[in-house]
C-alpha cells in the first residue's frame, strides 16, 4: 500500500500597513486561501484542492501559516496563494518560506530563519535597551548543537522502545 | 548561484516610499534591484532630448546605510523605459541622458518599430505592454534577432496580482511570448504600483511555471538572466565597442618619480598601472 504523500508550505503574511492581527484565525486563512483557489483555477482546481488542503498552524503575532496539500497539485494551491490579495478582510501578501515534505522539516526551517531575523533584528537595534533585549532572546535559544543532540536522543529512545517493546 | 533581483521597481519621487520598496525587496531575498523610470519623449518641438530626466541619485536614500548593514551584497542600479510609439522617437535612445542609466529599456508598440529595435537600437531590455491585448503578434525572425544580440524580454507580474482582466492578458501575452523565444532571455520583474504587490523569489519561479517555463528556465528569470543583463548593460556603458575596458588604479608608491634617470620607468610602469580587460 502506497502512503499518501502531502507537501507543507511555510509561508508568512505580511499586512500592507505593517500591523499585526490578532484576531487571525486557521480557519480565516483556510476560507480566504481556498476561495482564491476557486478564483484562479476554478472548480476543478476547487475540487482537486479541497480534499487534503489543510491549515495547521497559524501564528497572529508572527504571520506565521503552516499549511498542508496534496503532492500533486501543491503547486496549484501556490499559485493561488501568489495571487492572495486579501486576508480576513484586509489587505495583505504572502511569501513562502520553505516547501517540504513533513511538517517537522519546515519546523526546523523556521527556528533557523527566526534567528536569522532576530539577528538581522539585532544590527538594526539603536538603543542599548532594545539590543540587550534581542542578544538575551538570542541566547535563550537553543543552539543548533543541542537539538542536534535532542533528535539523537529522541531517535535512540524510539530504537530503544523498539528493542524492548 | 547569481542572486536574485528586480529590475523593475518604479521610481517615486518621496524617496521613503522608495526607501520602504527596497527594503521590502531586500527583506524578501532580493540582492540587485533596479529603479525604474518610464518615459515617452515629446517628438514635437524642440529639447524633447532635455525633457527626459537623468538617473536618480541612489547612494543618498534615507535609511541605506542600515540596510546595507543587513544586506552587504545589496546592488542599486538605475534603469530607463523609453515607450516608442513613433518612428522619429527612436533617435532618443542614443542619445547621452538615456545612455547614462545603467539599464536602457525599450517598449515598442507595433510591429515595425519592434523589427527596428531588435535589429539595432541599442538597449539591453525589450518590454511590451502586456496588460491589455497585444496590438501584434511577436514573431521568430524579430525575437531571434535580438536574443543573438543579447537582448532580454521581460514579463512584469504585478498587474497578475493586483486585478482579474489584467491577470487574464498577462497570461496569455506571457504564455504567447515564452513559445516564441522557447523561454530563453525572459526575466521576470515586479513593476508594483504597491509594495503588497511584490512577491518572493520562490513564488515568482513558481508563477513562470503558470507562464509555461521550464523549472530551470523559470529560476533563471530571477536570477542568471538578471545578472546577464547587468553584464550587457556594462559592456554597453563601460567599453569600447564591447571588447575593451580601461580602468584607472593606483600608482604604486615605487614607481613615482624620483629624477631624471626615472622618468622613463615611470612612463612604462603608469601604462602598466592602467588595467586592460578583454
Amino acid at each position: 500500500m502506497v502512503r499518501l504523500k502531502s507537501r507543507y508550505l511555510l509561508m508568512e503574511i505580511r499586512f500592507e500597513d505593517g500591523l499585526v492581527d490578532q484576531s487571525l484565525s486557521s480557519s480565516t486563512v483556510y476560507h480566504d486561501i481556498l476561495r482564491s483557489v476557486e478564483n484562479t483555477y476554478g472548480d476543478y482546481g476547487f475540487g482537486c484542492i479541497k480534499m487534503s488542503f489543510k491549515v495547521k498552524y497559524v501564528n497572529p503575532f508572527t504571520g506565521v501559516v503552516f499549511v498542508k496539500c496534496s503532492r500533486d497539485y501543491y503547486r496549484m494551491l501556490w499559485h493561488a496563494v501568489t495571487f492572495l490579495k486579501e486576508v480576513n478582510g484586509r489587505q495583505c501578501s504572502m511569501n513562502t518560506l520553505h516547501l517540504a515534505g513533513t511538517i517537522n522539516s519546515c519546523q526546523r526551517f523556521l527556528v533557523k530563519h527566526n534567528k536569522k531575523q532576530l539577528r538581522k533584528m539585532l544590527a538594526q537595534c539603536k538603543t542599548p535597551a532594545e539590543k540587550g533585549k534581542i542578544s538575551k532572546m538570542l541566547k535563550q535559544l537553543p543552539s543548533a548543537k543541542s537539538m542536534e543532540d535532542e533528535k539523537k536522543k529522541r531517535q535512540g529512545d524510539l530504537a530503544l522502545k523498539h528493542l524492548t517493546g | 548561484m547569481a542572486s536574485f533581483g528586480d529590475i523593475s521597481v518604479p521610481y517615486q519621487n518621496d524617496l521613503r516610499v522608495l526607501m520602504k520598496y527596497i527594503s521590502t525587496l531586500v527583506n524578501l531575498g532580493y540582492e540587485t534591484i533596479a529603479i525604474n523610470r518610464t518615459v515617452s519623449p515629446d517628438v514635437k518641438g524642440k529639447g524633447g532630448q532635455d525633457k527626459i530626466p537623468g538617473p536618480p541619485n541612489l547612494t543618498s536614500l534615507p535609511g541605506l546605510e542600515d540596510l546595507k548593514k543587513t544586506c552587504p551584497k545589496l546592488k542599486l542600479l538605475s534603469r530607463i523605459t523609453v515607450i516608442i510609439e513613433d518612428q522619429q522617437q527612436v533617435r532618443f535612445i542614443p542619445g547621452e541622458t538615456v545612455q547614462s542609466y545603467d539599464i536602457v529599456s525599450v517598449q515598442p508598440t507595433n510591429e515595425k518599430l519592434f523589427q527596428q529595435i531588435s535589429q539595432a537600437v541599442e538597449c539591453d531590455v525589450i518590454s511590451f505592454d502586456m496588460t491589455s491585448r497585444m496590438p501584434f503578434y511577436i514573431k521568430h525572425p524579430q525575437v531571434n534577432l535580438a536574443i543573438e544580440r543579447g537582448v532580454s524580454f521581460e514579463i512584469l507580474y504585478a498587474p497578475a496580482i493586483r486585478d482579474e482582466s489584467l491577470r487574464k492578458h498577462t497570461i496569455t501575452n506571457a504564455l504567447e511570448l515564452i513559445r516564441v523565444c522557447k523561454g530563453r532571455n525572459v526575466v521576470m520583474s515586479s513593476g508594483a504600483e504597491q509594495t503588497i504587490e511584490l512577491r518572493g523569489p520562490y513564488d515568482i519561479i513558481n508563477l513562470g511555471l503558470l507562464f509555461g517555463l521550464k523549472p530551470d528556465q523559470s529560476k533563471a528569470t530571477v536570477s542568471r538572466n538578471v545578472r546577464s543583463i547587468i553584464y550587457h548593460a556594462e559592456a554597453r556603458n563601460k567599453t569600447v565597442k564591447g571588447a575593451v575596458s580601461l580602468e584607472k588604479m593606483p600608482v604604486p608608491a615605487s614607481s613615482v618619480k624620483r629624477g631624471h634617470e626615472n622618468v622613463e620607468q615611470s612612463k612604462e610602469s603608469d601604462l602598466k598601472s592602467k588595467k586592460f580587460k578583454v
